[in-house]
């Protein structure tokens, strides 16, 4: 129990019968609702009336999400600055009025809505929503949508993709017309193409080996992987637009593997390995000297990322990308060791989802949680030629935000590992 | 973990051949059973190298595809290896390995393997050294004709941006634009706005950078997960009349040193203590409703200390979800990290005059503006933002064209930097 919680004495009945709305009835706020103010100035305390126990509320706190139009702007942007928390330190009076909590500080007065006190509480809604906002076990079946249900304008159908994308991370979509300009139709679904160094609308076909400046742009299999792991926010979504894959062409399906669950048993069975790989920083780098647009990235980063709870918050996995590890000399075999193990976790990994791509069907995935790569292939006279492009992760996660307060769902939305932190 | 050292009598095989390359005496004897390697250069410390490390590096055309600098090696042939055979002449080191999928050799360049070394006693503490960022009270400025006009003239204007965190663009020509200033990095980032945006007093705005109102000390679009990174404040318009609405900058990682070496406890909970960066625009009538969540320490650092990342968007928060305990602390930390923003040494004005651009680290340099009043007057400026990432690539791709021999700084893009 905390100091100031011990500290805390009802106030005065008579005060809060006097207002109005305390003998209203509670249309919107919870039923039972009282308010207590803490001697010292510094902190209230809420009884909901829906769980037993009290929610407190710092002075602090309060001040800085105060919800009167001074403070928080139309555009929704706070205007408290550290002066306002450090003038306005001590509660004089509070007040309940319907479904608003009135606060008056040292020298300011605003109002909070009850109901959002209630379910922004700095600490108790922490634990459900860490677990609510984690993925869930994967399946291995591919969910499958069609190209009418996502275009429609109600946006349920929209809705319902990024809704997979976020909860398994992966979704096809069929029926969509073979050719690049229904690619652009897809992408404008979801906002802007995310640019990159490879431009925005890439294609994925086989060159002559002269012109190669990737080894994707051939026929030789692909490890499983994850894209443009040389920036700080590399691609978010990555949507796979197959324009040609002629049926004399023999091989070249796609691999799809969830990191995330296989990093997750990797840390349940190598506790160890799992801390290495989130410890040794591995440098992703892209260097093209060719060209009209030569590059020279290079980004430092562990494999896996944890935030302050341990929860796993990116996922970072290009071998092909690597760049030359400089590594203290004694973690160095500890390194080796647990990479290799993790790689052929994902390799040997009975998770993997093999899908040959048809003419007119897309791949949407998660590149910051999905592995992904293909199987070699021979053309034999025919063609392979996929279209595809990027959606920044986090213009992703908010569009599926957007959308799912707009159409009034209630699904809890889920990490999609953009290094934000958990709750 | 430890080396399982043993008596280097033993370790070292009879294969270990002596060489008088290019300039100085080199032997590579092998250790640890093949394990590693250690290369002796006459009058310098010995280095080691792990076979397992020379492996995943092999420089081969199998292991390495040239064109695209893709690393091909298979993670099965880095299991049970062990180096057969080393030896070394003509500035080369040729390794042949033996593992469960067969033998595989290949040669290292012995510059190479000196600009990768690892085992060096401080190997890295030169590397460390130099991509520290230079700190500074003034502002570095650059004429926009040598900028644009000559590879020096650009690379001068993004050295100043990677070093001292800011520059002045000074001179630009009328018929120069924003677009075309970006263009010397690479292409406008995309953000929440249009990709150049205009900067100029409007009434009910959506952002408020739009109003003439003081703002607080911030970096922009602090929720994306990669901010971004140099911001461009071209100035087209500040009539004399206009009072106020100076342009200010100061260094968030100088401050957050100071804080560190001042008051460690506060630095210590503005590192650990997530707090949510947020944008939602979801009830306004916009066309496409935007609902941003990020959620990080204000200050991240690497494994090994060093501050990687500075996030400072006061606007923007949103409600601090912490465990009760933090709460008090966090805003302890937040007001004396505010304060000492204000009272920095680092911290600049400056009125931009038409055809003066700003460009800055929006990573590193907070930036606000004064208050001003119009007095029937007009202000008016064009922004637009490139990828740190990128930038940072154009800057050392320019070092290594020019032969500069410099390395990017840090740029707190969260890359790790210690090595
Ligand atoms: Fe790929
Ligand atoms: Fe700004
Ligand atoms: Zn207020
Ligand atoms: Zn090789």
């Amino acid at each position: 129990m905390s100091s100031f919680l011990r500290a805390f004495v009802t106030n005065s009945h008579s005060f809060l019968r006097r207002t109005t709305g305390y003998t209203r009835t509670f249309s919107e706020a919870p039923a039972g609702l009282r308010v207590k103010l803490s001697a010292d100035g510094k902190g209230l305390a809420l009884f909901s009336g829906v769980t037993p126990e009290e929610s407190h509320y710092h002075v602090k706190w309060l001040r800085h999400n105060c919800q009167c139009s001074q403070c928080l702007s139309s555009s929704g942007q706070k205007t408290v600055t550290a002066d306002h928390l450090m003038r306005d330190d001590n509660i004089e009076r509070v007040k309940l009025l319907g479904d608003k909590l009135l606060v008056e500080w040292t020298a300011h007065s605003g109002w909070f809505d009850v109901n959002w006190l209630i379910s922004n509480h700095p600490s108790s809604n922490q634990i459900v929503a860490r677990k609510e906002a984690t993925p869930a076990h994967p399946t291995t079946k591919l969910p499958f949508m069609r190209y009418k249900e996502i275009m429609d304008p109600s946006n349920e159908g929209l809705y319902n993709w990024l809704y997979h994308l976020s909860a398994k991370g992966v979704c096809i979509i069929t029926g969509v017309p073979a050719d690049k300009e229904h690619t652009v139709k897809v992408a404008h679904r979801l906002g802007e193409m995310q640019s990159t160094v490879d431009g925005e609308c890439f294609d994925v076909i086989a060159v002559p080996k002269e012109e190669l400046t990737n080894i994707a742009d051939s026929e030789v299999g692909l490890e499983l992987h994850m894209d443009l792991q040389y920036y700080q926010s590399p691609p978010g979504l990555q949507i796979l637009h197959c324009i040609r894959n002629d049926p004399c062409v023999e091989g070249g399906e796609s691999t799809l593997l969830d990191g995330l669950e296989v990093v997750e048993r990797l840390r349940e069975t190598h506790p160890r390995q799992f801390e290495i790989l989130s410890k040794v920083q591995v440098p992703f780098q892209k260097i093209r000297q060719k060209g009209d647009f030569p590059v020279k990235m290079e980004y430092r980063k562990p494999h896996i990322e944890l935030d302050h709870n341990d929860q796993v918050i990116g996922i970072n996995w290009s071998p092909a990308q690597q760049g030359t590890l400089s590594p203290h000399e004694d973690e160095i075999e500890e390194y080796y060791e647990a990479y290799t193990n993790l790689f052929k976790l994902f390799n040997d990994s009975p998770l993997i989802i093999e899908y040959r791509l048809n003419p007119g069907e897309v791949l949407s995935f998660n590149n910051r949680r999905f592995l992904h790569g293909r199987r070699p292939y021979a053309s034999n006279g025919g063609q392979r030629h996929l279209a595809g492009f990027y959606i920044n992760i986090d213009e992703f996660a908010s569009k599926l935000a957007a959308l799912s307060k707009t159409l009034g769902k209630s699904q809890p939305l889920k990490h999609v590992l953009n290094t934000s932190y958990y709750n | 973990m430890q080396l399982r050292r043993a008596p280097a009598a033993i370790l070292e095989r009879t294969s270990s051949k002596v060489c008088h390359c290019v300039s100085s005496f080199a032997i590579v004897p092998l250790l640890q059973d093949g394990k590693k390697i250690r290369l002796s250069v006459e009058g310098e410390p010995e280095r080691r190298y792990h076979g397992v490390w020379l492996r995943h590096n092999c420089r081969c055309p199998k292991c390495l595809v040239v064109s695209s600098n893709q690393n091909i090696v298979h993670h099965s042939k880095l299991v049970d290896l062990s180096i057969k055979e080393a030896s070394v002449d003509d500035g080369s080191v040729h390794v042949k390995w033996d593992s469960a999928k067969g033998p595989h050799s290949c040669s290292f360049d012995v510059k190479w393997l000196k600009e990768f070394d690892y085992s060096f006693p401080n190997a890295f503490d030169k590397k460390n050294e130099s991509s520290k960022p230079i700190v500074t009270d003034t502002l570095p400025t650059i004429d926009c004709t040598d900028m644009m006009s000559s590879d020096e003239g650009l690379y001068e204007w993004l050295k100043q941006m990677n070093f001292y965190g800011a520059s002045l663009l000074q001179n630009i020509p009328d018929h120069i634009d924003i677009e075309q200033i970006i263009k010397k990095i690479g292409n406008p980032q995309e953000h929440v706005y249009q990709l150049i945006f205009d900067v100029i007093a409007v009434p009910n705005s959506v952002d408020a950078a739009y109003t003439a109102n003081d703002l607080n000390w911030h970096i922009d679009q602090d929720f994306f997960e990669s901010p971004p990174g140099v911001q461009i404040l071209h100035c087209l318009r500040f009539d004399n009349c206009v009072s106020g609405g100076e342009t200010l900058l100061v260094d968030l990682y100088n401050t957050a040193q100071k804080l560190r070496s001042k008051y460690p406890h506060h630095f210590k909970a503005l590192s650990e203590i997530p707090y949510s960066v947020q944008r939602i625009h979801e009830t306004l009538e916009t066309e496409n409703p935007v609902s941003f969540l990020m959620r990080r320490p204000h200050i991240t650092l690497d494994n090994s200390g060093e501050i990687i990342s500075l996030n400072f968007c006061p606007h923007h928060h949103g409600p601090l979800q912490a465990t009760e305990d933090k709460i008090e602390e966090y805003y302890e930390a937040f007001i004396a990290f505010s304060a000492m923003l204000d009272e920095s040494p680092t911290k600049l004005a400056h009125r931009l005059r038409p055809g003066e651009a700003l460009c800055f680290n929006n990573r590193r340099m907070a930036h606000s503006r004064n208050n001003f009043i119009l007095n029937g007057g007009e202000r008016h400026l064009k922004g637009g933002y490139v990828n740190i990432d990128f930038f940072r690539s154009k800057f050392q791709l320019l070092a290594n064209k020019l032969g500069t021999g410099e390395i990017s700084k840090n740029v707190f893009n969260s890359s790790w930097v210690t090595h």
